[in-house]
């Protein structure tokens, strides 16, 4: 008995830390009214519960099979869609399907992917302690040593610097909505580099993906590692954003960005680079815009879906939506994206979200 | 020094005091006519705003918080930004010149 008590405090532990990181993160953020071109459950209420099951059924079947599955994915995909979409997917679909019967499978799945996600990284699972270390310290020397730095010698590369990073936030927003910080994009670090500098790594991964949008981007992926001078303050959290009370271009000291295979150190090299991804993203947004709410809502299920690609590809089974998810969206329309549209002129509490994730409870919003 | 007035409050996002002509964005105005050195006003930035939020000054909002798409984008470019102003749009009109304290989350009419 004594030992079922302990079992059983430690799992509420676990589950605290990560609610403490939702609280901490949704505290910055003002997510249901900022969200484009739809919030969350403007989209997640049509197919959350279709994914989440799926994929907790591969749990129940080979619990092994599923986490090298689940392997296939970025560290990033893994934590932003247990929260977005597996926690609230299976809370529906416990209290509309009767599936799964217990509580304590959506707990028990909720702890296996804490699990997935702790072998994968080096920091603190829930970073609270602000960082996404996912590198070890000797993986961060030989890096450091490994690539081809530039040192910053012109101000006006610091400055193309920031605007090819705002280019590519942006692109990826256009590309993937609002699960842009986890779809398309990682950021590491910070990591302790010689002399106390810092290191940030931002690798945008999937730029390209043409599977869900009929863009034609000359790059898949851009890698930028950025060096800055010690005593900058850089905290990443939960949801991959990151916060700094200083500036980061100023404290930019230098850096090695890799778009696909080819290095990129001159500021024309740069500024070239920032252009063709900033109209690419004028161009998607300019698309999205155009697009139907009913088109829009088709298009997130199947932005989601391709979240988890890798990880169907695994199974050797199409990443596509399965016509149950396009048949629900026809039959409700725009029933949920109305519903959670008049959401989108009220400030949520963080505490709402505490209470939205808990895996403990049946509240789904 | 004559005492400036305070116009506006919101969220401090990105510290640094900038001065300029306000350009508000966004519900079909048109962002061709922004110019570097403006300062962007609007009720939340999109990812169609890109090349505009590159030439900006400051950056206001009416909405959004400390991790919001206009708040990360100014501490990337190092200009100043202020977030969940609330009434941004509505007190600030376009060619109004302002001075913008990020770090304090103050706008003041000069």
């Amino acid at each position: 008995m004594k030992f079922k008590i302990k079992k059983a405090s430690s799992k509420d532990g676990t589950i605290n830390k990560f609610l403490s990181a939702i609280k901490s993160t949704y505290s910055d953020m003002d997510i249901s009214r900022t969200s484009w071109p739809a919030t969350a459950p403007q989209l997640e209420a049509y197919f959350s519960d279709i994914i989440a099951t799926t994929i907790f059924k591969k749990y129940k079947e080979n619990s092994k099979k599923c986490e090298e599955a689940l392997n296939t994915l970025s560290v990033f995909t893994l934590y932003a869609s247990l929260y977005h979409t597996e926690i609230i997917g299976l809370k529906v679909s416990k209290i509309f399907n009767n599936y799964p019967k217990d509580q304590k499978d959506i707990i028990d799945f909720v702890l296996f992917i804490f699990n997935v996600i702790k072998k994968r990284i080096q920091g603190e699972l829930f970073c609270l302690d602000k960082t996404h270390k996912i590198l070890t310290e000797k993986e961060v020397k030989i890096l450091e040593k490994k690539l081809k730095w530039t040192e910053i010698k012109k101000k006006e590369i610091k400055k193309e610097i920031s605007i090819l990073i705002v280019s590519l936030e942006s692109l990826i927003w256009s590309l993937y909505f609002d699960s842009f910080t986890c779809a398309g994009c990682e950021k590491q670090g910070p990591y302790f580099a010689n002399n106390n500098e810092v290191i940030l790594i931002r690798n945008y991964f999937n730029l390209n993906p043409k599977e869900i949008w009929p863009i034609k981007n000359k790059y898949q992926s851009v890698k930028m590692y950025l060096k800055y001078s010690q005593g900058i303050n850089i905290q990443l959290d939960y949801a991959n954003h990151i916060k700094s009370s200083n500036s980061l271009q100023d404290k930019l000291i230098s850096f090695s960005i890799i778009a696909d295979k080819k290095q990129i150190a001159t500021l024309s090299e740069i500024r070239s680079l920032s252009k063709y991804f900033s109209h690419l993203a004028k161009e998607q947004a300019e698309r999205i815009d155009r697009l139907s709410p009913l088109k829009i809502i088709k298009k997130g299920a199947e932005i989601y879906y391709y979240r988890y690609k890798n990880f169907f590809d695994y199974y050797k089974e199409d990443w596509r939506p399965p016509q149950q998810v396009y048949d629900r969206i026809n039959g409700l329309r725009l029933r949920w994206w109305n519903y959670y549209k008049s959401d989108k002129d009220k400030k949520k509490s963080p505490e709402y979200y505490v209470k939205l994730f808990d895996p403990r409870n049946d509240f789904i919003g | 020094m004559p005492k400036q007035k305070i116009i506006l409050k919101g969220i401090p996002a990105s510290a640094g005091i900038v001065e300029g002509k306000v350009k508000i964005v966004g519900n079909g105005k048109k962002i061709s006519e922004f110019k570097e050195g403006d300062i962007l006003v609007a009720r939340i930035t999109n990812p169609s705003m890109v090349m505009t939020i590159s030439k900006s000054a400051a950056i206001i909002t009416d909405i959004g918080g400390l991790t919001s798409h206009p708040a990360i984008l100014s501490r990337e470019l190092g200009i100043p930004c202020i977030v969940g102003a609330e009434k941004a749009t509505k007190v600030l009109k376009n060619g109004m010149r302002i001075k913008v304290d990020g770090k304090k989350g103050i706008v003041y009419e000069i």
